[in-house]
């Protein structure tokens, strides 16, 4: 039960939270005192800068209007990654009003509709993570990239769901209806059926169809030779696999037999080495592999035959000799060659792969539940039924594998990330005061009642009980009493009793500091920088999020077409921070080639050359999150390994668009003219009445020239014109 | 008449607005005159000082190459300083791993005798003399505080980060090609208050490879075509002066960047993944390419190790970074600039001592930066404290003193300072922008 605000939270955003921060040192050597927020404006707040020495510049800076086409192109290029037309350019000049209009109708593009689905992977902190981050729930080698897809994907699949539903925007604390697909749907009644203690007992415990809980299970990888030599090998019907009464229950077939390395022997039994004292070894196949814990089950399913169990036939090992040297002994020994991982192709299909919306709750009555290896029926089921709460976007495995805790943590961790996605505030110490004693290092309760631990761990560790009372350290369910029926509180802004999870959704559902936090979340998408919380123009925007039942488009709507990201007006936000220009980051520029070229993938994730992948991956920067920062993660600078890195990208793209030799191309060089005309219109945002577009044009056309005349062939020529147009600054920049 | 008494709740809001508003409107108005006029609070307190700051010339300035850790490693664990401790230890207080590897070996620092575990005492001689242990606290707990730390908690001025001031200042005496750090692995950090991009040696060596024949002239004539662009834009299309502010770092960035991939050789093939080894083979390409001034890896010390059973991985991480320490120095001289490059460690916070075979927690309350390099004076400074707490030091002589001149609680700050003047910036920069803490001149050859 939430009881009652104590203070607007709007106050407390982290503009004023850096105000108070910087306080600490020298209070208003910058004109307002705040320390510049990461990824804050170009506009270099006023007073002699003690850095660099230079000159004072006025502050704040002197507001510039921003003109339609540097507006129209910004806001449309962050919605669609498209360019403006003349006519949308036409319409903002002669009426500003009619860019709301336009931003409400982007926001149902396909187009929008994938960059939103960038953004919330970011936004809720499911991304950054590979397979060994699901170590402690369960998976210590996933194998399967689309089930590690669906990991990262599903919350914001399920948030552009809620969206489309026209949910509130709340729900995204509060669903337990998530985007899912069988494959994923396996993993999470796996993560439920693996116990994980917090004293690190192990078990399991996977629902039987006569209702019991099994705590053992038993898997076989089985090859089964062909018939005749040279057809493929036999195959078990998963029909077969999955049925409890078959005589292949849980045997699953694998294509080729297990190879194990045994030593050759000479006649008298010893091991055979070469020239080079190597060890000469033989493949011997086995047939059959044996798994007896659920990780060993799942890898398999999933395809990834790991270290069996013991009781699985291997070739015997040779009888050592007695006269074998020591340093020869190992040959006799099993080797990892025998043992070692395996990938395997078994059960997973297609159709494993679907996404749809499946009701995930705990399990009423007698209701039966499934066992996560049963992809049979997991592949027809629109609810699951599992016994630790799945709700919102703070339970979800991915979000566990971004905040993994330990006995030392305590989920103090995976608590303050989620108030930092839901309201955007992080606890710091000096939340509860500032003082500077501290203690000796020890957590809770042991702490130096003087220090700044001691007060963040009186409003955290109440706080974070709530997970605590759900989840094992390893995120598995809580079975504990103690953690169980212990008692967990929530203390920023509004206190309430939190008995369990529920009340967490709910009570950051109903926080004054929701609004603000998402129209902020999307001011950082924009802007690359903050907005001001006590700006009136923020608040108005806020409040009409918050009016809109939390309708997110009214949200996008309003903040959109807001002088908050045109800059047409003045703002607070303007005045105090400036203007911002950023580079395209991974995200903006990737999806603003994708779309201008009208390529069926994501240019990004389908770059073949692996050095070129490189360049990309490691040079643009990609949008991201930190742990306990309350803002993302945006670097805005063209750096020159930016400048390099997007020039490599445009090459990828010119080779994907220009002249190609099967397929149809974008462009051709026979047809330059009109190629450098879509060039400068459709690349480089420059529409026909856009008074620079003309010499623009004479500036391609003369690149092109020149490079015939170094001896480029038409195609070279053309694609080297092409670079010039994607690698131009309004190709580049995001408000330019 | 009736009293009214006032309750003050622990919450931080009145007492922020208690310190905002005493800052605000305390002796002099000082604040709000720096409101009013623009000008830095220290200028108006004292304007020919900070005059002097932003004049005052950089004479014997060093390179940086700096590992972060934000997983607040075990560095402070096993080096000198926490061996041979006297009988106020309880027995059983401070552990060290028992791993062959990380045996404690005896070592001599500027020829003092000291103990510590043998990865530190297996380097070379010449580099112990120029290694400086500093024995500090960074007053948190918290792995997300990396950056506070490095923005020295307010201490530093405008919540400039170290290696950014640092970097800032050393760009114009080296007219190195950027004047940003350079993030190579490891953690984030900021210059002017935006996020730096996370690069790596791998990426870098990709990027850098320059074309060759005709490719090269196609790009030649990208540059111009650009240019005339840039041009173009900035004439007819940027309206606002950050428009234009844009226009001209993103010229600035291509010619960077044809400089710099002009230079890159041999050098790159080196480079073959993205971990230890290869950070500083990267930093130290980076510094002798003259690119950057400050260049931050991450060289791990054990990590995040709550559980890190018979402390394997602080054994084994402690191993590998101290040979990569060597192989960075080996480098440089190879180079011809081991006399010209600085390397330091510093870590978001220290591990506590207890726990044996079993891993260690946080500890706010003690931690220790490495230092190596020509300006260093090899040596211990500060100390530990029974509780494994550091003590206050002496700051003329560096030793632990409780009672010391430069308490424990602004030995982060004495760490940014000492650093860097030692790195070559004059003390009365280092002590306009930081404002707390001293100078330990013992650490200084």
């Amino acid at each position: 039960m939430i009881k009652s605000a104590r203070r607007s939270f709007g106050l407390f955003g982290g503009a004023a939270l850096a105000l108070l921060l910087s306080c600490t040192g020298q209070v208003g050597e910058q004109g307002g005192g705040a320390a510049p927020a990461k990824g804050a404006g170009s506009g270099t707040p006023g007073g002699k800068d003690p850095v660099t020495g230079k000159d004072p510049t006025p502050n704040p800076p002197a507001y510039e209007p921003v003109t339609p086409r540097i507006y129209l192109t910004k806001v449309k290029s962050l919605l669609v990654g498209l360019a403006p037309t003349d006519d949308e350019l036409a319409a903002v000049t002669k009426n500003p009003n009619a860019l709301r209009a336009m931003v409400d109708a982007w926001f149902v593009t396909p187009q929008a509709q994938a960059k939103f689905f960038a953004f919330f992977k970011n936004a809720f902190q499911q991304t950054q993570i590979g397979a060994a981050d699901l170590t402690d729930q369960g998976l210590t080698r996933l194998n399967s990239a689309p089930l590690m897809v669906a990991v990262t994907e599903s919350f914001a699949r399920t948030t552009m769901k809620l969206i489309t539903d026209g949910q509130p925007f709340t729900n995204v604390l509060t669903t337990r209806t998530y985007m899912m697909t069988p494959a994923l749907m396996a993993l999470y009644l796996y993560i439920d059926q693996s116990l994980r203690s917090d004293d690190e007992k192990r078990s399991a415990s996977i629902p039987m169809p006569d209702g019991t809980l099994a705590t053992t299970i038993k898997a076989y990888a089985t090859y089964l030779p062909p018939a005749t030599p040279g057809a493929p090998a036999g195959v078990i019907p998963l029909s077969e696999s999955l049925d409890p009464k078959s005589p292949n229950f849980l045997r699953f077939a694998i294509a080729q037999p297990f190879h194990c390395p045994m030593p050759m022997l000479d006649a008298t039994g010893h091991a055979i080495v070469d020239a080079n004292n190597k060890l000469m070894a033989m493949d011997v196949p086995y047939n059959e592999r044996v798994f007896e814990t659920p990780e060993g089950v799942f890898s398999l399913l999933f395809g990834l035959a790991t270290n069996p169990s013991a009781s699985t036939m291997l070739p015997p090992l040779p009888v050592m000799p007695d006269d074998v040297q020591p340093m020869q002994k190992q040959y006799y020994q099993r080797n990892n060659g025998c043992i070692g991982d395996v990938g395997v192709t078994l059960a997973i299909t297609a159709d494993d792969s679907i996404w749809r919306p499946v009701k995930v709750r705990a399990p009423m009555g007698n209701e039966r539940m499934v066992p996560f290896y049963d992809l049979a029926t997991l592949r027809q089921a629109d609810t699951l039924l599992v016994r630790a709460p799945r709700l919102g976007f703070f339970t979800t495995p991915a979000f566990f594998a971004n905040w993994q805790t330990n006995k030392s943590n305590q989920s103090r961790d995976v608590m303050n990330q989620a108030l930092i996605v839901a309201i955007g505030r992080s606890i710091n110490p000096i939340d509860s005061g500032p003082t500077t004693i501290l203690d000796t290092g020890k957590d809770g309760e042991h702490s130096d009642p003087n220090g700044p631990c001691y007060s963040c761990h009186q409003i955290l560790d109440p706080m974070r009980q709530v997970f605590a009372k759900s989840y094992t350290y390893a995120y598995r369910r809580q079975e504990n009493a103690a953690q169980r029926f212990s008692t967990a509180t929530f203390k920023m802004g509004v206190t309430a009793n939190l008995e369990s999870l529920d009340d967490l959704a709910t009570t950051l559902a109903n926080h004054p500091a929701f609004a603000a936090a998402w129209t902020q979340k999307l001011c950082y998408y924009a802007n690359s920088g903050p907005c001001g919380e006590t700006d009136p123009e923020f608040q108005r925007v806020a409040a009409a999020f918050k009016d809109s039942n939390f309708d997110f488009h009214t949200l996008v709507s309003e903040l959109f077409s807001s002088p908050l990201i045109t800059g047409a007006k003045v703002t607070k936000t303007w005045s105090d921070q400036g203007e911002v220009i950023s580079i395209a980051r991974q995200d903006h520029l990737c999806a603003s080639l994708t779309n201008k070229l009208r390529l069926p993938t994501n240019v990004c994730g389908s770059i073949a050359n692996r050095t070129q992948a490189q360049i990309v991956s490691n040079n643009i920067p990609a949008d991201g999150y930190l742990r306990g920062a309350e803002g993302p993660l945006l670097s805005t600078d063209a750096t020159m390994f930016f400048r390099g890195a997007a020039e490599t990208m445009c090459q990828i793209a010119a080779d994907l668009v220009i002249d190609l030799t099967k397929g149809k191309s974008l462009y051709t060089s026979a047809q330059k003219d009109p190629a450098i005309t879509d060039f400068v219109g459709n690349i480089m945002n420059l529409g026909t009445n856009d008074p620079t577009s003309g010499p623009a044009t004479k500036i391609l056309q003369d690149h092109y020239t020149a490079a015939i005349a170094k001896g480029a062939t038409p195609t070279a020529a053309l694609k080297s014109t092409f670079v010039v147009a994607c690698t131009s600054p309004t190709s580049l920049a995001i408000g330019l | 008449m009736t009293k009214t008494t006032t309750t003050t709740t622990t919450n931080a809001i009145p007492a922020r607005r208690n310190i905002l508003k005493a800052a605000l409107l305390g002796p002099g108005a000082i604040g709000l005159r720096a409101l009013a006029t623009g000008l830095p609070a220290s200028f108006l307190l004292d304007p020919v000082r900070t005059a002097r700051a932003a004049t005052a010339a950089i004479t014997a300035p060093q390179y940086l190459i700096l590992s972060l850790s934000a997983s607040g490693d075990a560095l402070n664990c096993n080096v000198p300083g926490t061996y041979d401790l006297p009988a106020s230890f309880a027995a059983g207080s401070v552990y060290h791993p028992e791993t062959p590897e990380m045996m404690p070996k005896a070592l001599k620092l500027n020829g003092a005798s000291y103990t510590a575990a043998s990865p530190w005492a297996n380097l070379p001689q010449n580099l112990l003399d120029r290694t400086v242990f500093f024995h500090h606290r960074t007053q948190t707990a918290n792995h997300g505080e990396m950056e506070r730390v490095l923005a020295l908690f307010g201490v530093s001025r405008r919540g400039v980060e170290a290696p950014s001031f640092f970097s800032a200042q050393l760009a114009t005496a080296f007219g190195t090609v950027q004047p940003q750090p350079i993030a190579l692995g490891g953690e984030t950090v900021s210059f002017n208050g935006r996020y730096l991009p996370k690069l790596s040696p791998t990426g870098l060596k990709a990027v850098l490879a320059s074309p060759t024949d005709l490719a090269r002239d196609l790009q030649n004539l990208r540059d111009g075509s650009l240019d005339a662009l840039n041009k173009l834009f900035k004439e007819n299309r940027a309206s606002t002066k950050p428009e234009r502010n844009f226009l001209d770092q993103l010229a600035l960035s291509q010619n960077q960047f044809r400089k710099v991939a002009d230079q890159v050789s041999t050098d790159l093939a080196a480079i073959t993944a993205d971990n230890g080894p290869n950070q500083v083979l990267a930093a130290a390409l980076l510094v002798k390419l003259n690119v950057t001034p400050v260049v931050t890896i991450h060289l791990p010390f054990s990590g995040d190790n709550h559980l890190d059973t018979n402390w394997q991985n602080e054994t084994t991480q402690t191993v590998a970074s101290a040979a990569n320490i060597k192989l960075l120095f080996d480098k440089l001289t190879a180079y011809g600039m081991q006399d010209k490059v600085s390397f330091a460690a510093l870590n978001v916070f220290g591990r506590t001592f207890d726990g044996v075979g079993s891993g260690r927690g946080h500890n706010p309350s003690h931690n220790v930066a490495l230092m190596i390099g020509k300006p260093f004076r090899g040596g211990v400074v500060g100390g530990l404290l029974p509780g494994g707490v550091s003590s206050d030091l002496d700051a003329a002589t560096g030793r632990a003193m409780p009672g010391g001149d430069v308490a424990a609680a602004d030995s982060l700050p004495a760490v940014a300072k000492t650093l860097g003047v030692g790195i070559g910036l004059p003390q009365i920069v280092v002590d306009d922008q930081i404002t707390g803490g001293k100078i330990v001149r013992a650490a200084l050859a």
